[in-house]
């Protein structure tokens, strides 16, 4: 067997990560006694699966070396043409059937762009929708709210299967699923293959284009999936929901080790990155941090973690710029 | 010679393809919404208004454009208007004989922090643009509220010498409009006329290529996000000036606003390729766009998924001329060589 070395372990991002999550942990439990509350813990997963939900779609795009931030408005638009469906008198399993539908529309009208127009790059593209979405979804609600679908909707938020909330089992099904996805299926494989080298997998026989389409469609799905919670959640749904949610789901998959120029990332990783900006989430709201202050905490967090790979090599250049202008001196 | 003059004609439209469609559409836009707004549309007041809504957004596009052309892009930029705004108004509310001219010089100094730190976090950690600037995006967004302490800065709080800016005009010309003239005249020599602003093509084209070449391309990087930060912080403090309100949320998503206008003018997102003039044309058509739309009474719901199918529209047209030309381009070569065999 080999002899496991410290630096090694450091070497695996998961292995870094689990430092981060215990380190927060830690923080937080020497800070506030009702962190370690098992009611208050599972109520904060109430607040922070809805991302959670996401995470998994993002990921896989991520893993592509695409990006996708349309999902929040992915996640609206569906939303609100499922409470707007409802009003109209559909019974509520169409309703469900119409919001996973539009998620799934939405994603695969983002990946068919970016197939049928290969020069065209992923981020002006679901910037272009982001905007789209969200518009289309004022142009059917303008300012008003629906409730009859998020009422219907209200036991996915605050019931409780066995003690741990609805959406927390959600996410475990989700993770169990998208682990054999993407670790023990082909296509997981694939998905590695195109993020490493798309032109060398493309020649190797890999439909590059319909696992980018799929992707797409899948994440749109997800997006969709994780608005029926947030939906339930919010008690209505409106044109103005989910602002900004894009931001956090990148930072919990980036956060995991998924890296925006593809090929990398593991499921355990970004549930462990989802669970940390939970948690950092839930524990500065008890110590009484401000929203605002959490938002330059999340920054800054995406940051260090974004360049904490890069070090080594940062470090690398500044030695060699040293090298020179000393031999030069 | 006259075949020759012919050729030069068509190979400037060819080659100017983005914004000879832009004026084109510019053109047939507000011939149009004359036509339907029965002349209150091609009014002085009207296009004096509308290039004064127009002006923010028009410069910070040139600083956008510089950032883009470089192979990155800022999508901190919202935040830094509403940062340098808010804190320069901050000084005029507690000394209020600060002159006008201290109040711009903070808004670019602030401005030109953020850029810095925003270079630093994409120039020398190497984080992907996108992401690193969606992190200071959030950073300044929460710093504003640190400053603020979530308060708003009211028109009240400011003085009439600094209000005035918005609605004076010079050779009857408003002076937001003057600042993004000067702007707009900054970016042109610098992007075609500097070594500096040649650097910044090289450096998007291809990293590898111009570092080979001798760039320092970490630097050429990190000043384009110090000058996009410096026009966003003066935009910032314009924004302040124009709504004469401060608040955390100000100028939040101008940044996609901006990215758009870009876009449609033509600079290639991936970097190394765009214009200044095309910039220029895509921001006045974003701009005629927003002060069209209730001209013509479309519904304010409508209005942003009209915004959005533009960008999607405009992107996929431009890929689909870019190909033709080159295809076109491919076709005149071959020619060309079997012509010399």
């Amino acid at each position: 067997m080999k002899p496991m070395k410290i630096k090694n372990l450091f070497a695996h991002w998961e292995a870094f990560l689990i430092v981060i999550f215990l380190a927060v942990n830690v923080f937080f439990i020497s800070r506030t006694p009702f962190y370690l509350n098992y009611n208050n813990l599972m109520n904060s997963m109430i607040n922070f699966m809805d991302k959670g939900l996401m995470v998994y779609g993002t990921m896989m795009v991520l893993m592509l070396g695409e990006i996708d931030i349309s999902i929040a408005s992915i996640i609206t638009l569906s939303g609100c043409v499922a409470g707007w469906a409802c009003e109209q008198g559909v019974p509520f399993i169409g309703c469900l059937v119409i919001a996973l539908a539009v998620g799934a529309l939405c994603g695969a009208f983002n990946g068919l762009l970016l197939v049928k127009f290969k020069e065209l790059n992923s981020t002006i593209v679901t910037l272009g929708s982001q905007i789209l979405f969200r518009g289309l979804a004022y142009m059917l609600l303008g300012d008003e709210s629906l409730k009859t679908y998020a009422k219907q909707l209200s036991g996915l938020a605050w019931n409780k299967i066995a003690g741990i909330p609805i959406i927390l089992a959600a996410f475990i099904v989700l993770t169990i699923i998208f682990f054999y996805v993407i670790h023990r299926t082909c296509f997981g494989r694939r998905l590695y293959a195109i993020g490493t080298n798309k032109t060398a997998s493309y020649f190797s026989g890999i439909y590059t284009d319909r696992i980018k389409l799929a992707v797409f469609t899948i994440n749109g799905i997800c997006a969709a999936f994780a608005g029926m919670f947030l939906a339930a959640k919010l008690a209505s749904v409106r044109a103005s929901i989910a602002t900004g949610f894009e931001m956090e789901v990148i930072a919990m998959a980036i956060l995991g080790g998924a890296s925006p120029s593809g090929g990398k990332g593991r499921v355990g990783g970004v549930v462990l990155g989802v669970f940390t900006i939970g948690l950092i989430r839930y524990g500065t709201g008890l110590i009484n941090v401000s929203a605002e202050t959490l938002k330059i905490i999340i920054g800054l967090l995406l940051i260090i973690v974004c360049a904490v790979p890069n070090l080594k090599q940062v470090l690398a250049d500044i030695k060699e710029s040293r090298r020179k202008s000393a031999g030069l001196l | 010679m006259k075949t020759w003059d012919k050729k030069k004609v068509k190979h400037f439209f060819s080659d100017h393809s983005q914004e000879t469609a832009l004026v084109l559409i510019i053109l047939v836009v507000g011939f149009l919404v004359q036509m339907r707004t029965g002349g209150s549309f091609l009014t002085a007041s009207n296009l004096n208004e509308l290039m004064r809504e127009t002006s923010m957004l028009l410069m910070v596009s040139i600083g956008m454009m510089i950032v883009i052309v470089g192979g990155g892009i800022d999508l901190s930029v919202g935040s830094v208007m509403g940062l340098a705004g808010m804190i320069s108004v901050l000084v005029l509310r507690d000394h209020r004989e600060t002159p006008v001219v201290v109040l711009f010089l903070i808004a670019a100094g602030v401005g030109l922090i953020c850029g810095i730190i925003t270079g630093f976090v994409v120039a020398k950690l190497r984080i992907f643009p996108l992401i690193g600037t969606l992190g200071t995006c959030d950073i300044f967004r929460g710093v504003i509220y640190l400053f603020s302490k979530g308060e708003w800065v009211s028109q009240t709080d400011m003085t009439d010498e600094f209000l005035s800016i918005s609605t004076n005009t010079f050779l009857g010309v408003n002076y937001m409009v003057w600042f993004a003239i000067a702007v707009v005249i900054f970016g042109y020599i610098f992007m075609g006329h500097t070594r500096f602003g040649r650097h910044v093509y090289a450096v998007g084209n291809s990293e590898t290529n111009a570092r080979i070449s001798g760039i320092n391309a970490e630097k050429t990087k990190w000043i384009a996000y110090m000058i996009s930060g410096v026009i966003a912080g003066v935009a910032g403090l314009l924004w302040v000036c124009k709504y004469g309100c401060a608040q955390g949320t100000s100028a939040t998503s101008f940044e996609l606003n901006v990215i758009a206008a870009v876009v449609l003018g033509g600079v290639s997102i991936t970097g190394g390729f765009g214009s200044v003039t095309g910039v220029v044309l895509g921001a006045l058509l974003f701009g005629m766009l927003s002060n069209i739309l209730p001209l013509i009474q479309v519904s304010p719901f409508w209005q942003r998924a009209i915004r959005g199918a533009v960008i999607l529209i405009s992107v996929v047209i431009n890929a689909l001329v870019n190909r033709r030309v080159e295809r076109k381009a491919l076709e005149r070569r071959e020619q060309n060589e079997t012509n010399e065999n």
